[in-house]
Formats: structure tokens, C-alpha cells, sequence
């Protein structure tokens, strides 16, 4: 969600801000707290929370504004503040252990009913060019992204869902780029084994399910031959 | 696969691999890895692409306004705990403060208006006491200020313009004259008004403190010459002088060392005294008039003036205008020269001239509030003349 041509930059809502414009500043956050809120999500997995730690996220950029100089944009301001707050409160609750997808999330129109599974079943049967095993995919993804560290989930994000690099990423989490590159590549190994437990897992699951079928329907079968 | 570190081959490394790994990838390109190291990479790969697929989420549409509004609660809530304000928005903007009435600039008139009131409540009182309690114009001075006796200031006279010296000036208004009650219980005891009423005895303390007050009524008039009977002849002049240049800021009167010629012709030779006016009765009602025949007693031993038949000298007195100041004056001229008695003259005398002390202009005399409050009111001046025993 980048401004057009009309609207005014992120610079200029901010000084805008500062000086007390209350709209400048509500422009200024909502142009950024959807992305926000997703990266919340995908690092708690809990709506409600990922609310209550994005308002939270955003009370510290408010009262924050006039400490923000600026050599970093905004947006890498601003997400420095909302993962801090998101890891912080995933350290003192410790719900790494407790995360899950079966949190409520809400869709694009705003339901709190679907689970982040549910929605992006939603999502893919919108979309009806969607394959199976993509969705497949996805909740694979997503239930491998939630058992990584929630630093690993982070790194991944940012780089993969946020698009940012390595400096952006760097200055969001205060290291250094090699850092950045050598903790984002052991992020990827780590991904990548959860990813592959969560397929042998839903392979033999699958299977169990197959066999569970086979053996219900074969006294069915029996009764005909005879 | 589990990645482990140390299966990495020589020549590459981490950051090599995820280059790799984040690399858009081509047929083969993998092909130089080992195949565990190829495979994690391509997995690697095709987690990139679903990662980068997830759907967006919405946020809460109100999350911003409710994140807005908690800033402004904190804000407001961290400037009445401590006045301070900690970071962020403009609150002042949102609840203006009504600011106290004693602001800065209003708290410092209300200390100046004080001082000033003060100073002014402070002057007001000493002259009045300094006058014996007349601050208001004084009926003597009220007559004579147009015409006659104008008083000078003391130490700091800045006026020493000429008196009259006619002494058909002072009975021009008859009407006019004083209305002293030390006056007119003095003429009314001496027979000019009714008798009558009730006598009031009086301690010698309270007479000689009459004579005082008296003198001081007639010094205001120009009527009052201090008399000086000399016990050593010839020496006179040298302890005048003497008298002449003390200066003592808490002094009470001062003294020249010698008066003009024509002011000493006025005095040696007297002219005829004026009828004297009917004075204005103290109250309209005889019930109320109170003859004070003990204040009576004393003035009219008061003695009146003379030409005096062996004249040594003839200085210029400058008193405050209280009886306390004619006591000092009194006291001095009796320890240092001789006899000293207070004499009343029929009709005011020339005061055209100031006491020589009082034409100084020093600098205590500029900045006369840092003088002894007797010297804040205007003193008289009294002629004091020094005959030979």
C-alpha cells in the first residue's frame, strides 16, 4: 500500500504529526497497520492478540514520533516496533509452545469467524485456478512456520513475506547484514525440516486414513462376493 | 534433510547458498551441490514461493483510531500525574489547560503595587507623625502657605522661594486663621472666647509638653523666635559654628551659623503687632467648646517677643515640625550656648530665607528616602537669636 502521486509521502504525514494533526497521523497509520497486522498474525497466530500487540505497537509509535531521526524510513521504524512488541510478549507468555492455527483470524471483509486454516480456504476457493496441493502447501507452511523460533519467524518474514533486505532487515532487527544472511539461511534449514516433518506427518495421516477407508468399506465388499 | 554446517563443501558457505537459495534458479544450477545440499536448496526455494504467496490479512477497522485514542489517555494521564509529558502527541491541543490567574507578569505587578503601597503607607504615616499626627493640611499652614510662612523641606529644600514679608498679608483673611485647638483653647482661656465647661487638671509633664506643642503651632505661623541669653560673651560665634557644621543624619534640626541682615532687621526691629483676628470657634455649640485651661496655663507663659536690648547674634534654625524636634533644639542651644526660651512674635516674621544647611544639594539630600524619617517632612524654620547676659 504505497501512496499515489496525490497522497501525501510518509515524511510528510509524519512532520504533519508531529505538530498535532491527528488526521495526517491516522492517514500515516492506516496506510501501514494492515501489512502490520499480518506480520503480527503470522508471528503470534492469534487475532485477538495480534490486535492487542499491534494497538499496543502503534500507542509506541505515537508517543514515539518525536523520537523517530529518520535515518531509517518509517516502515522499518515502524516494523522494528511491532516485532519488538510481538517478541516480547511472545517471550514473557512463551506461547511459542502454545501457537496455533486454529486461532480466529479475520478475512479481508473483516469476519472473526474462520481460523487462519478456514480463511485461506476461503481464500483459495475464491480463487478457483487454485490447486489442491497449493492450499495443501500453504497450511503446511503456516503450521511449519508457527513451530520455528519465533526470531527464525521473524527473519523469514521480513525477507520473504515483507520483502525487505538485507539492510532493511538489519535495521529492523539491529544486526548486522552478514548476521542477517547467516541467521536467514539457518531460518530457511529450519523452515525447511519443519516443512518436511509436517509432510511425512500428513503423508502417514493420509495413508492411516486410506487404510481406515479400505477397512471400512471391505465388509461391504465380502458380502457381495459371497 | 537436516541442515548441518558441516556438510557444507569447501569453497562455499552460508551466504553462498542462500544467494542460492533466493536466486530465481535455472536447469542445472544446482547441479555442481552435492545432492542433499541441492535438494535443501531447491526446498529452500519452494518455500520462498509459498511464503511469498500467503494472503494478506485485514486488520481490525478500528485499530488505528483506538490505538490514537489510548495515546491521548496515557498522554493525559502521565501530565496529571507528574506535569510531565513523556513523548509524542501535542496534548495541550486536546484538553487546553485553563491557566491560573496569578500569572508571572500579574504576580509581579501585584508585588510592585505592594511595595509601592507600602512606601507611600510608610511616608504617609511618618509625616504624620513627624507632624503630630496632622497629616492632613494643616489648618496654620493652609492659611499661610499662599502668602506667608511656606515652610521649607528641611535638609532638601528645593523651593527657597521669598516669603512675604508683609505683614498685612497674614490678616487678610481673618476668617482664616487658625483653628488649632492648642490655639483657640489658649484664646479662649485668655478671654477672646466664653468661659466655662469643665476643667481638666494637668500634670507639669503634660504642661511642658504643651509649651512644646504650642511653640510648634507657632513656628508654623513664622511666629515663633528662640531666645538665647548667652552665658559666656564672645564665644558665641565659635560654638555656632560648631553647632553649624554637625551633621547628623539622625538630627532633627540643623542650624546656620548666622542669619541674612535683613532677616536679623526684622527681628530687632519690630513693628507695631496687628490687631488680631477673632479666632474660629472649635465647634458650633457651646456644650461641645472645651476651654483645656490646663494647655492654657502653660502657653500663655510663653513670652512675648522683644527687641532684644544686648544682641550678640542672629542664626536661622531649620527643625523638623514636631515637639520633640523643638525639645532637641531646645536641649542643645541650652548645654552649648545659654538660656533658651521660646518667644512669640505678634506677627509672622520674614522667612524669605532658608536655613544655609537647607540650600545643600548633596547627594543624601537628593535621595532623601534614604534619610532618617524626620527629614522626610517639610521643616520650619525658626529664627534663633542670641542676646548677651
Amino acid at each position: 500500500m504505497s501512496p499515489s502521486a496525490a497522497e501525501p509521502d510518509d515524511r510528510t504525514l509524519l512532520e504533519a504529526g508531529r505538530r498535532g494533526d491527528h488526521a495526517a497521523l491516522s492517514q500515516l497509520l492506516q496506510r501501514h497497520h494492515h501489512r502490520m497486522f499480518g506480520l503480527c498474525l503470522r508471528i503470534v497466530h492469534d487475532r485477538e492478540m495480534a490486535a492487542d500487540l499491534l494497538q499496543d505497537a502503534l500507542v509506541k509509535v505515537i508517543h514515539g514520533l518525536d523520537s523517530y531521526d529518520g535515518r531509517a524510513s518509517f516502515t522499518t521504524w515502524m516494523t522494528r516496533i511491532v516485532i519488538n512488541v510481538c517478541l516480547s510478549k511472545l517471550r514473557s507468555e512463551k506461547l511459542r509452545r502454545h501457537g496455533s492455527l486454529d486461532a480466529p483470524m479475520a478475512t479481508p471483509s473483516g469476519d472473526r469467524e474462520s481460523s487462519l486454516g478456514t480463511s485461506l480456504s476461503q481464500s483459495r476457493e475464491q480463487s478457483a485456478a487454485q490447486s489442491v496441493e497449493e492450499k495443501e502447501d500453504r497450511e503446511q507452511m503456516l503450521s511449519a512456520l508457527s513451530s520455528l523460533d519465533p526470531e527464525q519467524r521473524v527473519i523469514l518474514l521480513l525477507r520473504d513475506q515483507r520483502g525487505l533486505d538485507y539492510e532493511q532487515i538489519g535495521d529492523v532487527l539491529g544486526i548486522a547484514v552478514g548476521t542477517v544472511k547467516s541467521r536467514l539461511f539457518r531460518a530457511r534449514a529450519a523452515l525447511r525440516e519443519a516443512v518436511e516433518v509436517h509432510s511425512r506427518r500428513r503423508v502417514g495421516a493420509a495413508s492411516s486414513a486410506a487404510k481406515d477407508s479400505r477397512g471400512r468399506q471391505s465388509p461391504e465388499l465380502d458380502e457381495k462376493r459371497r | 534433510m537436516k541442515y548441518d554446517p558441516r556438510n557444507i563443501p569447501d569453497g562455499l558457505d552460508e551466504a553462498a547458498l542462500l544467494a542460492l537459495a533466493e536466486a530465481t534458479g535455472t536447469p542445472g544450477d544446482l547441479d555442481a551441490l552435492p545432492p542433499d545440499l541441492a535438494a535443501l536448496v531447491a526446498g529452500m526455494r519452494a518455500d520462498r514461493a509459498v511464503l511469498a504467496s500467503l494472503p494478506e490479512v485485514s486488520a481490525p477497522g478500528d485499530l488505528v483510531e483506538r490505538a490514537m485514542a489510548r495515546a491521548q489517555r496515557e498522554a493525559l494521564h502521565n501530565l496529571r500525574l507528574v506535569g510531565e509529558r513523556t513523548e509524542g502527541l501535542a496534548v495541550s491541543t486536546v484538553i487546553p489547560r485553563r491557566p491560573s490567574f496569578w500569572t508571572a507578569p500579574r504576580r509581579m505587578a501585584a508585588a510592585a503595587a505592594a511595595v509601592l503601597l507600602a512606601a507611600v503607607g510608610g511616608v504617609y504615616v511618618g509625616v504624620r507623625a513627624l507632624s503630630g499626627g496632622s497629616a492632613t493640611r494643616d489648618p496654620i499652614l493652609a492659611h499661610n502657605n499662599d502668602t506667608t510662612s511656606r515652610p521649607e523641606v528641611g535638609p532638601i529644600a528645593l523651593n527657597p522661594e521669598p516669603l512675604s514679608n508683609d505683614p498685612s498679608d497674614a490678616d487678610t483673611e481673618p476668617a482664616a486663621m487658625p483653628a488649632n485647638p492648642l490655639i483657640l483653647a489658649s484664646e479662649g482661656a485668655s478671654g477672646a472666647r466664653g468661659t466655662g465647661g469643665v476643667v481638666i487638671p494637668m500634670l507639669p509633664s503634660e504642661a511642658r509638653v504643651s509649651e512644646y506643642d504650642r511653640a510648634l503651632a507657632l513656628a508654623r505661623e513664622g511666629r515663633l523666635v528662640v531666645r538665647v541669653v548667652s552665658r559666656e560673651n564672645g564665644k558665641i560665634s565659635d560654638r555656632l559654628a560648631a553647632l553649624a557644621e554637625r551633621r547628623e543624619p539622625s538630627r532633627v534640626w540643623t542650624i546656620a551659623a548666622s542669619a541674612p541682615p535683613e532677616f536679623a532687621a526684622a527681628l530687632t526691629n519690630p513693628e507695631p503687632p496687628p490687631s488680631r483676628p477673632e479666632p474660629r470657634p472649635a465647634f458650633a455649640g457651646e456644650e461641645w467648646k472645651i476651654p483645656m485651661q490646663g494647655l492654657d496655663e502653660s502657653a500663655r507663659e510663653m513670652l512675648r517677643w522683644r527687641k532684644p536690648e544686648r544682641l550678640e547674634q542672629v542664626s536661622l534654625a531649620s527643625v523638623a515640625p514636631s515637639a520633640e524636634a523643638l525639645r532637641a533644639l531646645e536641649e542643645t542651644l541650652s548645654d552649648r550656648l545659654g538660656e533658651v526660651e521660646f518667644a512669640e512674635s505678634d506677627r509672622p516674621i520674614s522667612a524669605s530665607l532658608s536655613a544655609p544647611a537647607a540650600r545643600v544639594l548633596s547627594p543624601e539630600s537628593l535621595l532623601w528616602w534614604t534619610q532618617p524619617p524626620a527629614q522626610w517632612s517639610a521643616w520650619i524654620a525658626v529664627p534663633v537669636v542670641i542676646e548677651q547676659r
